[in-house]
């Protein structure tokens, strides 16, 4: 995926764990998509490291 | 000049002008003196414009002097965050890649500001394109917080809040796509408005439908007048709400009987520090003995608004550096480049899942704002930048738990202060959310809370006294 993307390969492993984390809150937030009626806790989705500040 | 005359509000500053108190020239003067004496401490500016202010300074005397000036802030010098283009002024975002890229246009709500006859000092800090952790390498250095230096200034609009609590400017503009500007306006003890999608225009900036250019002052009346400038009635998303706004007619009607939301639940589930948990309640107990009638709302699909605002921030941070990261890596910071780099592993799909919750969760909250006139949160759940972003402790991000929601659904959301944190001498701010196109009933409340609370009239310590205690 990477070099596919030509993502320099420092850039790679740091990138890799967030990426990982990101995916999975896009993945979660599609699961998630008919529940938006209820209330669930709003860092259910989110608080996973790789989330920038601000 | 009295050397407290910068620290006056915006309006006082216009009167003072008006009346010839103090000239546009003496105003300028000050500011860049004071800039020069103390901004290494703080690194609120990435850029000065000294020359062009001053000119500008003597345009506006001399159009004064002439008994035809007609500008709302004529002679007003003011703080512009460094990625909003202005024109004739370097506009770097504190990247290097745009080090020397000096704007032939200025992005819309800063044409209107400038308009009405306000001075752009210079340009503001932030981090790297407002999307990466601040570093020591960046083309502009960390900017601290004037109220204890010791803290980073949380961002993104960090310079922007640390310029007017340091006094170099009464009011500065930044930008907010997911709390960057309620989030300073909050930790700088200022009052700062992301207003409704679509009532500030954003010709010459980007197409961003989540991120808005929005003010900070000390006060709410400043606040509201400097929205008031930059407001484009006749902007796409916002004419069909007609006329031009005026918050300041209404500012001091008060708010007896007015229903106030708490979304008990929301706040209980995103983990409040003490001292923030106590402001708060002494904000709603203020509320209360203005006459408002506070009463608990539910608020479902924070947690999926939150998460849809962050990856429209990350498609939209790739989609606009995807040639850049490639044919210039060595010009992105180590931070910046990661960041920027996480929005190409999304999909169209993410991008419209996000899409639709924006949608649903915006009328689930225009809903909720039926039965009440505004919802009242904390700004965030936490003091201070190096809470924020401790990665071992997961809670990088957090902060923006309760601001970036509304950046998704387009509801307007301002900070206003609420007190300071006795073990960092940090301000701390309560953050109250609007039906849409109703930013008056926010300066409504703001201006009842002033009045009540007058945190407004406090001021960061003198440079290199110790931090107060019990502020």
């Amino acid at each position: 995926m990477a070099e596919r993307l030509d993502v320099d390969r420092d850039v790679w492993e740091r990138l890799y764990p967030m990426v990982r984390d990101l995916r999975e809150l896009a993945d979660g937030l599609a699961r998630l998509m008919p529940e938006l009626h209820q209330e669930i806790p709003v860092t259910a989705l989110v608080d996973a490291p790789g989330v920038p500040a601000e | 000049m009295s050397a407290t005359t910068l620290d006056s509000s915006v309006i006082e500053l216009a009167r003072a002008l008006a009346a010839r108190e103090v000239s546009s020239r003496e105003l300028v003067s000050t500011s860049l003196e004071r800039i020069a004496a103390r901004d290494d401490a703080y690194h609120a500016f990435v850029t000065v414009a000294a020359d062009q202010a001053l000119a500008l300074a003597d345009a506006a005397d001399a159009e004064r002097a002439s008994g035809n000036a007609t500008g709302a802030l004529l002679g007003i010098p003011i703080g512009v965050k460094d990625s909003i283009p202005t024109a004739g002024i370097r506009t770097t975002a504190n990247s290097r890649l745009l080090e020397h890229w000096v704007p032939d246009h200025d992005a819309a709500p800063i044409a209107r500001l400038r308009g009405a006859g306000a001075i752009v000092l210079g340009k503001t800090n932030l981090n790297e394109f407002g999307w990466a952790l601040p570093t020591d390498n960046d083309l502009a250095p960390t900017a601290k917080n004037p109220w204890n230096p010791d803290y980073a200034a949380i961002g993104s609009s960090s310079g922007s809040g640390i310029a007017v609590a340091a006094g170099f400017v009464p009011a500065a503009i930044g930008t907010d796509g997911g709390g960057s500007t309620r989030l300073p306006a909050g930790q700088n003890n200022l009052v700062g408005i992301k207003a409704t999608h679509g009532l500030v225009g954003r010709r010459g900036m980007d197409t961003s439908w989540i991120s808005e250019i929005s003010p900070m002052a000390r006060t709410v009346a400043d606040t509201a007048l400097l929205l008031s400038v930059m407001a484009d009635p006749g902007g796409e998303e916002s004419k069909q709400y007609g006329a031009a706004p005026d918050y300041l007619s209404t500012l001091d009607n008060g708010i007896a009987g007015w229903r106030l939301g708490v979304p008990k639940r929301l706040i209980e589930g995103a983990g409040l520090e003490d001292e923030v948990a106590t402001a708060f309640e002494a904000t709603l107990r203020a509320l209360e003995g203005l006459g408002a009638e506070l009463v608990e709302v539910d608020l479902p699909g924070m947690a999926q608004a939150r998460a849809a605002n962050f990856i429209v921030l990350n498609a939209q941070a790739y989609s606009d550096h995807a040639v850049s990261l490639r044919r210039h890596p060595e010009l992105y910071g180590e931070s910046a480049r990661v960041y920027h780099w996480m929005g190409a592993f999304l999909s169209a799909s993410d991008l419209l899942n996000a899409r639709a919750i924006r949608h649903r969760v915006r009328e689930l909250v225009q809903d909720e704002l039926a039965g009440v006139r505004a919802i009242v949160t904390p700004t965030s759940p936490v003091v201070t930048a190096e809470a924020a972003r401790k990665p071992e402790a997961h809670r990088r991000g957090s902060n923006a738990v309760f601001t970036s929601p509304f950046n998704l659904t387009g509801h307007p959301a301002m900070s206003v202060p609420a007190g300071f944190s006795t073990s960092t001498g940090l301000p701390i701010g309560v953050q109250l959310v609007g039906a849409l196109f109703d930013e008056g009933a926010l300066f409504q409340i703001g201006a009842a809370l002033e009045q009540v609370s007058n945190w407004s009239s406090h001021r960061i310590p003198e440079p290199n006294a110790p931090v107060a205690e019990g502020q």
